[in-house]
């Protein structure tokens, strides 16, 4: 285990104001850690929103004002850049955990989840702006990890940019177990429209076996969910649990048949390395990005097209055969060993 | 050689109207002179006997007829009387050279009438922009937005008036300066404000008090022309009844401070002179020209301070020099510049009152300090005549003629930017932003800021797009 030995260290995280998901869990969680291990550690947040194309590089700029060499007197002895514009931020010892970019204008440019036209004289500038933000704050770090390949690849396509993978552990990370295999798959996570929980909701409606789902979250997709549940006459096997608490989360796990999550072309996804730690299979699509890295169809989970039907069609599988949903959730959990936070720590601070 | 002649003349009550007057007879002895006078103007008989007088409206006809080889702009801060010339200048400086005698550099309030009180926001933000880059831009945004006041004396705005001259006259080193600090590549020529002794009342101080009525005993200290903040009138009455608060009852009676001039409407005179203060001082107000001459020469000692300054040479100050008055004077700006021995000098710091009343006492103890300083001022004043001044004038219009020359080309950085250009935007927000939290020229940030947007690659954004 790293001794810190009181270094010090910031971790530098874009806030993204009144919401919470994956990247705030592993900022807190790395803090946590890093404490853990001796280090002196603060958090540095700044918040991101651009309700205009200007205000993206104010706020790139705002975080390269900033200066972290010293603090009271004192050297910072390492920051650490997370999400854009973060890792601007100055510093002659800077890494970056890279969680993502401004995925807008880069691997979402074109699809529904990015209103960038880069024909527009505008958003032409604002997307090269981001560009040369990248190569610069990217670019000058000592060491850039991303939380996943997919990441990874991304920036080398992107930008030409070579990172390492440096997988996050979860936040339960120690504290998920396996129970029973149970009736029903569960997923959580912010009820967003790239989430696609819509797809497993459609599932159910395919499939043979009164395969159940639970759905922990909250979010702005939540009401369009209630009522797609009701239209497809499937409302009595889904639960909406909302938000759940740490000891929920591992009961709903330790219960379940499998874990969903097929998000469009994710980061990396938490949800997959929990499920595993909680020896469930998991459920996901050819599409899923970053959830592929570590999801093998048919060895520890099942990856479908990203259709209802074929999607029900695995649902359907695990529900017929408890066994090989076992022999799966075995595997997932002997694929995600690795990923632990005394190997993160160790590469980020060395 | 074929002048156009733009300025204020009497009977407009204006101190340029008067320098005119003074100047042109001797100024026709080098070149034909055309008076080019605003709507309704008529100027008094003497000179519209003397010479040529066309209205502004004609101007262009004129120009386009060939009738001027050289055009003569006169500037001052005055509305009432400049906003004409102002115009005039912007619009045809390109068809003869431009000659602008700028009798002071601070503008502001001209250029912001002409403009912003015109109904014209677009104009005044321009004016801003052009004289002062995106930082003046966005101050002036500002300005319109919200009505936040501005200092005009960091945002003098003379720059539209140089950029369009092909050579500009100032009557002080102080303006000169500050003229070429922003505008190096302008043609500045400096040319004293000249007195025409003939003009002074040729009494004596005997005489003077006579005529008005003032005692031969009584001491006489003060000041003269138009009273505003700017001539720091709490200082002068705080160090006037110290002052006098030293000396033997007897003498103390006698002691007084006129106050001679309008007073600015603008101006809190009750606040200035609470009722303690006021022992021994007179409100003279507004007088004739004879009446005020008169004055000039009646008093013991004049005080002319003066905080801040808009580079203007004050024509009274001038005026009692001319008549032997001893002036204690503020070290600043063009006053500064008068050689130490025809003035006293009080430095404006917090010893300003103490150095003011030291002062005070010297002259007043001592009649051969006060003769000597007057001798010296008297003498000093009287090389800058009249004629001297027009054969300056003229030498710069020959060459303006024989030279052809021009206003420098604007240089290329204030070019407006074009709409869609997000890196501008942006510049012009974080300018706006670093302006309204208070950050001035000089601030170190500023450097830093340019740096960072260079070294994030923004400059360089969406080059493509923008050409």
């Amino acid at each position: 285990m790293t001794d810190g030995g009181g270094r010090r260290v910031c971790i530098c995280a874009t806030q993204v104001l009144f919401a919470w998901g994956g990247a705030e869990i592993l900022v807190e969680c790395l803090r946590d850690q890093l404490r853990l291990r001796g280090f002196e550690v603060d958090v540095v947040t700044q918040p991101f929103a651009w309700p205009t194309r200007l205000d993206i590089p104010k706020a790139g700029l705002a975080w390269r004002m900033l200066d972290l060499r010293q603090v009271g007197g004192r050297r910072v002895d390492l920051v650490i850049g997370t999400r854009f514009p973060s890792y601007l931020v100055r510093h002659p010892n800077k890494v970056v955990w890279l969680i993502h970019q401004l995925r807008q204008v880069y691997d979402l440019l074109g699809t529904g989840y990015s209103d960038f036209t880069p024909h527009d004289a505008r958003d032409a500038t604002a997307i090269e702006m981001v560009q040369a933000m990248d190569r610069r704050g990217l670019g000058e770090a000592r060491k850039v990890f991303t939380i996943s390949g997919n990441v990874a690849a991304r920036l080398a396509r992107h930008n030409g940019i070579e990172a390492k993978v440096l997988y996050p552990p979860p936040r339960l990370d120690g504290r998920l177990r396996c129970g029973p295999f149970g009736d029903a798959v569960f997923t959580i996570g912010r009820l967003d429209e790239i989430k696609r929980v819509e797809l497993l909701v459609r599932a159910l409606s395919h499939t043979t076996h009164p395969v159940r789902a639970r759905i922990a979250g909250t979010g702005p997709q939540r009401e369009a969910l209630v009522a797609l549940a009701a239209k497809l006459g499937v409302t009595d096997r889904v639960d909406f649990l909302g938000f759940v608490t740490d000891e929920q989360v591992v009961e709903e796990y330790a219960g379940s048949l499998a874990a969903y999550y097929a998000p469009y072309d994710e980061d990396y996804g938490f949800v997959t390395v929990e499920a595993f730690q909680a020896g469930k299979p998991m459920v996901t699509t050819a599409d899923a990005g970053g959830v592929l890295e570590l999801v093998r169809d048919g060895e520890n989970g099942i990856v479908s097209a990203p259709e209802p039907r074929a999607i029900a069609a695995g649902l359907d599988r695990l529900w017929a055969d408890r066994d090989e949903a076992r022999r799966m959730g075995e595997a997932g959990r002997e694929r995600v060993r690795e990923i632990a936070w005394d190997r993160v720590i160790a590469e980020l601070t060395a | 050689m074929r002048v156009a002649y733009a300025s204020p003349l009497p009977p407009q009550r204006s101190g340029i109207a008067d320098y005119s007057a003074e100047l042109l007879p001797h100024l026709a002895r080098h070149c034909e002179l055309t008076l080019i006078v605003d709507e309704g103007v008529t100027p008094l008989p003497e000179l519209a006997a003397a010479f040529a007088v066309a209205p502004a409206r004609r101007l262009p006809e004129l120009f386009a007829r060939g009738a001027f080889d050289v055009a003569l702009y006169h500037l001052g801060n005055n509305r009432d009387f400049h906003s004409g010339i102002y115009q005039r200048l912007l619009a045809h400086s390109q068809r003869v050279p431009a000659v602008l005698v700028l009798h002071e550099y601070v503008l502001h309030h001209l250029v912001r009438d002409v403009t912003l009180h015109a109904g014209d926001p677009d104009g005044y933000v321009e004016a801003m922009r052009w004289s002062y880059g995106r930082s003046g831009e966005a101050t002036a945004r500002r300005v319109v937005s919200a009505g936040v006041p501005l200092d005009p004396f960091r945002y003098p705005l003379f720059e539209p008036a140089v950029d369009a001259a092909s050579a500009v006259i100032v009557h002080n080193r102080t303006t000169a300066e500050r003229v070429l600090a922003s505008r190096r590549a302008a043609r500045v020529f400096e040319v004293p404000l000249h007195l025409s002794l003939a003009g002074l009342p040729t009494t004596n101080r005997a005489e003077a008090r006579r005529l008005l009525g003032i005692d031969a005993a009584d001491f006489v200290v003060a000041t003269f022309g138009f009273l505003t903040e700017a001539k720091r009138l709490p200082v002068l009455l705080r160090a006037f009844a110290r002052w006098r608060a030293e000396l033997p009852r007897a003498r103390a009676e006698r002691a007084r401070l006129q106050l001679v001039g309008e007073l600015s409407p603008h101006y809190d005179f009750g606040r200035a002179a609470p009722p303690d203060l006021r022992a021994g001082v007179e409100v003279v107000g507004r007088l004739p020209l004879d009446r005020f001459l008169l004055h000039m020469a009646a008093c013991d000692v004049a005080v002319n301070l003066r905080h801040p300054t808009a580079g203007e040479t004050s024509a009274a100050l001038v005026r009692l020099l001319g008549l032997g008055t001893p002036v204690v004077v503020s070290r600043a700006g063009a006053f500064a510049e008068i050689p130490d021995g025809c003035c006293a000098k009080v430095d404006l710091d917090e010893h300003e009152e103490e150095l003011l009343l030291a002062t005070l006492r010297a002259l007043a103890a001592d009649d051969g300090l006060r003769a000597s300083m007057g001798e010296n001022a008297r003498r000093y004043v009287g090389a800058h005549t009249p004629e001297r001044s027009a054969a300056a004038y003229a030498d710069v219009l020959r060459r303006a003629v024989d030279e052809r020359w021009r206003a420098a080309p604007t240089p290329a950085p204030l070019a407006p930017f074009p709409a869609h250009d997000l890196f501008a935007e942006l510049v012009r927000d974080v300018a706006a932003e670093l302006a309204d939290a208070g950050a001035g020229e000089g601030e170190a940030t500023l450097p830093e800021i340019a740096a960072a947007l260079v070294e994030l690659g923004l400059d360089g954004a969406g080059k493509g797009a923008r050409q």
